[in-house]
């Protein structure tokens, strides 16, 4: 079993390095068939180990644990070694599942690109780092996860390099999650501090320290440092106010990472990290309201954001920041199971549509400029009838799986925090409206396509209809892992080991009643306004709308706050201590030697008659030398 | 009653010297060959003097190799001498300063 364990990165890591090195040479065919082979063995890997998870003693599935780091004279012993329990084991389901349809999409969306192999090396890479990312068994196992993840994430965004945007979205990614790390580490620190070691499972580990609440000797205070600097990593990765903002630049790479990497799994490692650490954010009531707060009020701003989107990418990408802000929600009000739970539908139904908008932007050539769309829903059927789905399933409609996860949240939020509750629902009734206005505008009225395209289409092919149709399947079917109110709590009793149900609330039925009226009127108000929207509507734009459309300005702001005087201290250095100081000192070194060439540089006149003479003068000046000292040779 | 030796070395140092002197001042490279091979004859004698000074017949038999060397030298400068023509239509040395720094 132990051996399975280490096979679920492995096969992606083989993957990988075959692709990066000798992928070119393959072809197409042989190379998005390694990739695709490696994941979906390391999604039968992942089934295996996540099979045996219930049966095993403790619920978990420990590796061997291989020494890679220990400090002489410390407690400080760091081995590379991997853990499944059921709350990573889903994640590892997921990750690697709907990676590997992704990976099978991937190989028709691709098709004709240059980097072709480049590509799938970079996604197999992906899933390998996020495998030791929720697998990890110590904390720089999963740091090393965490930061591998963003590498992935930043060479995929900047995949196409000879875009100049790309460029800069990839490095806006990588540097806002650095800010996001930094807090990580610093977390990291202050446990091993506080715990001694930096495992997290085991006799000695964090979280089981953690656990025995009567040993525990971890003041609030500390816990409540600890678990902020935590959320602060976790904002990062998982884009929360103030830090979202690289997420939507991010939709620059291919829309299949935009799927894998951007929705379904590695902006949920935020979420994971918080549930990971749930015991020690209960010990936090702090830190709990300062989760709760942030993630409604950035599933607030994203929804108001995705309202006034024109680019059908832009809308999913903040329509991502917003339920990952719903999940927060969740974290914050204690309801962890819902979070965790909300996390697998969304992968589900949020790689759905972006595989779907990928579809239709692969259809349409590469327009992803939702005023140039519309009337498609019988143009491409498949792609259309999909796209309906998960659309119904993100509004929250009973009862595909959307409706089931988010009714949880929304039902611990009413039950903890009631202001918190009128974010989320609010965020609800938005999400509901955006979605369905950017499916009728996509699908339905007039077609404003453009005539050669629209002669042209590129209609999907199987590998493109194939993993839409699961994802679509599984967008309808998956809320009833965990829906307690038609009596199905699969996935809840799945989690219980590592995290503890609430109570039955017996407020559900009001809730539920309120997101049910809510999704119904907003997904109707959305349908009645853009039925027969006219093309000339769309070109104005008011400011209020304008104001969403560019995320509340933060951009701007962090543009005038940090971006500006950071230039500015760079142009200034550049400038003068860059060109007069540093500079200065080498150009004397260099003038020096230069000098001296110009003078010896006469000697060689190129002449022949010239260089016998010096050779004459120097044999007489050498034997004149040896006839005064009387020096004879060596002896 | 032999010629004493230093008539010999005399003899060569002048010879060599006006063979330095013909390649440093000479510009047509014909005369500079022919002032080697002074310089390499005034050598020459210079050996077989001192080789028959000690009773040793090395001096004759290097004297034989420069000779040798001289001859396949000529041979070869000769040569870069008409290919130097062919490309330049020139071949006054002190032109010819291609390798000027």
């Amino acid at each position: 079993m132990s051996t399975m364990l280490w096979l679920i990165p492995l096969i992606p890591l083989i993957g990988a390095i075959i692709n990066g090195t000798i992928g070119p040479k393959l072809g197409e065919r042989i190379s998005s068939g390694i990739a695709i082979l490696s994941v979906i063995g390391a999604f039968i890997a992942a089934i295996t180990v996540v099979s045996g998870v219930s049966s095993s003693a403790g619920h978990s599935v420990e590796s061997d644990a291989v020494a890679w780091m220990t400090v002489p004279g410390t407690s400080l012993s760091i081995p590379f070694s991997f853990h499944v329990d059921p709350l990573n084991g889903g994640m590892l389901l997921v990750i690697t599942g709907v990676g590997a349809l992704i990976h099978i999409y991937s190989a028709s969306y691709m098709h004709g690109d240059k980097g072709f192999s480049r590509y799938f090396a970079y996604l197999n890479l992906f899933v390998f780092f996020m495998a030791v990312l929720v697998m990890a068994g110590n904390l720089p196992l999963l740091f090393v996860g965490w930061e591998g993840v963003g590498l992935a994430s930043y060479l995929l965004i900047g995949f196409w390099q000879e875009k100049w945007s790309a460029t800069q979205a990839a490095k806006k990614a990588f540097i806002v999650n650095r800010i996001g790390d930094v807090a990580l580490l610093i977390a990291m620190f202050i446990m091993f501090r506080e715990f001694k070691t930096l495992n997290l499972y085991g006799d000695s580990g964090i979280l089981t320290q953690l656990s025995s609440a009567s040993t525990l000797h971890v003041q609030t205070g500390v816990a409540t440092v600890i678990a902020l600097l935590l959320f602060g990593g976790a904002a990062g990765k998982s884009a929360q106010l103030p830090l979202f903002v690289w997420l939507p630049d991010a939709m620059e790479g291919p829309t299949p990472v935009s799927a894998l990497i951007h929705a379904a799994t590695m902006v949920t490692a935020g979420v994971y990290l918080v549930c990971r650490f749930h015991l020690l954010f209960e010990m936090s009531p702090l830190a709990l309201q300062v989760v709760a707060w942030t993630g409604g009020l950035t599933a607030l701003v994203a929804a108001c954001t995705g309202v006034a989107q024109w680019d059908i990418k832009k809308v999913l990408a903040y329509s991502t920041v917003s339920q990952l802000g719903l999940m927060f929600v969740a974290c914050g009000c204690g309801a962890f199971t819902a979070a965790m739970f909300h996390v697998t539908t969304h992968a589900f139904f949020k790689a759905l549509l972006f595989l779907g908008a990928g579809a239709v932007i692969h259809a349409l050539h590469g327009e992803q400029d939702m005023r140039k769309m519309g009337g498609l829903a019988s143009k491409i059927k498949s792609t259309h009838l999909l796209v309906l789905v998960g659309t119904i399933a993100i509004a929250g409609i009973p009862p595909l799986a959307g409706f089931w996860s988010k009714d949880e949240i929304l039902l611990a939020a009413f039950d903890h925090n009631k202001p918190v509750y009128g974010l989320a629902a609010a965020t609800s009734a938005l999400t509901a409206f955006y979605m369905w206005r950017m499916y009728m505008l996509t699908f339905q009225g007039k077609s404003r396509v453009d005539e050669h395209t629209a002669h042209h289409l590129h209609l999907p092919d199987a590998r493109i209809v194939l993993p839409l149709s699961i994802l679509g399947v599984l967008s309808v079917l998956a809320g009833f892992l965990n829906a307690p109110a038609v009596g199905m709590h699969f996935y809840s009793d799945w989690l219980a080991p590592v995290i503890s149900s609430p109570e039955h609330s017996h407020n559900s039925g009001l809730v539920m009643g309120i997101s049910v009226l809510v999704a119904f009127v907003a997904s109707a108000m959305s349908v009645a306004k853009y039925k027969n929207v006219s093309p000339e509507s769309m070109e104005k734009s008011g400011a209020i709308f304008a104001f969403f459309g560019s995320a509340m300005r933060i951009d701007d702001i962090y543009a005038a706050v940090v971006v500006k005087p950071l230039t500015g201290l760079a142009t200034w250095s550049s400038l003068s201590v860059e060109r007069n100081g540093a500079r200065g000192i080498l150009r004397m070194g260099h003038s020096t030697v230069e000098g001296l060439g110009k003078t010896v540089r006469r000697w060689q006149s190129g002449v022949v008659g010239d260089y016998i003479l010096s050779m004459a003068f120097a044999l007489i000046v050498i034997i004149s030398i040896v006839l005064v000292t009387g020096t004879r040779g060596g002896n | 009653m032999s010629v004493p030796l230093n008539y010999y070395i005399v003899l060569s140092m002048v010879l060599f010297a006006l063979g330095i002197a013909g390649v440093t001042t000479r510009r047509n490279p014909i005369l500079i060959f022919m002032s080697i091979e002074l310089m390499l004859n005034a050598v020459n004698l210079s050996l077989i003097a001192f080789g028959r000074y000690l009773g040793d017949a090395g001096g004759q038999m290097l004297t034989i190799f420069v000779m040798a060397v001289a001859a396949a030298e000529v041979s070869v400068g000769l040569g870069i001498l008409i290919a130097i023509f062919r490309t330049k239509d020139n071949v006054d040395v002190d032109v010819l300063n291609g390798l000027k720094g």
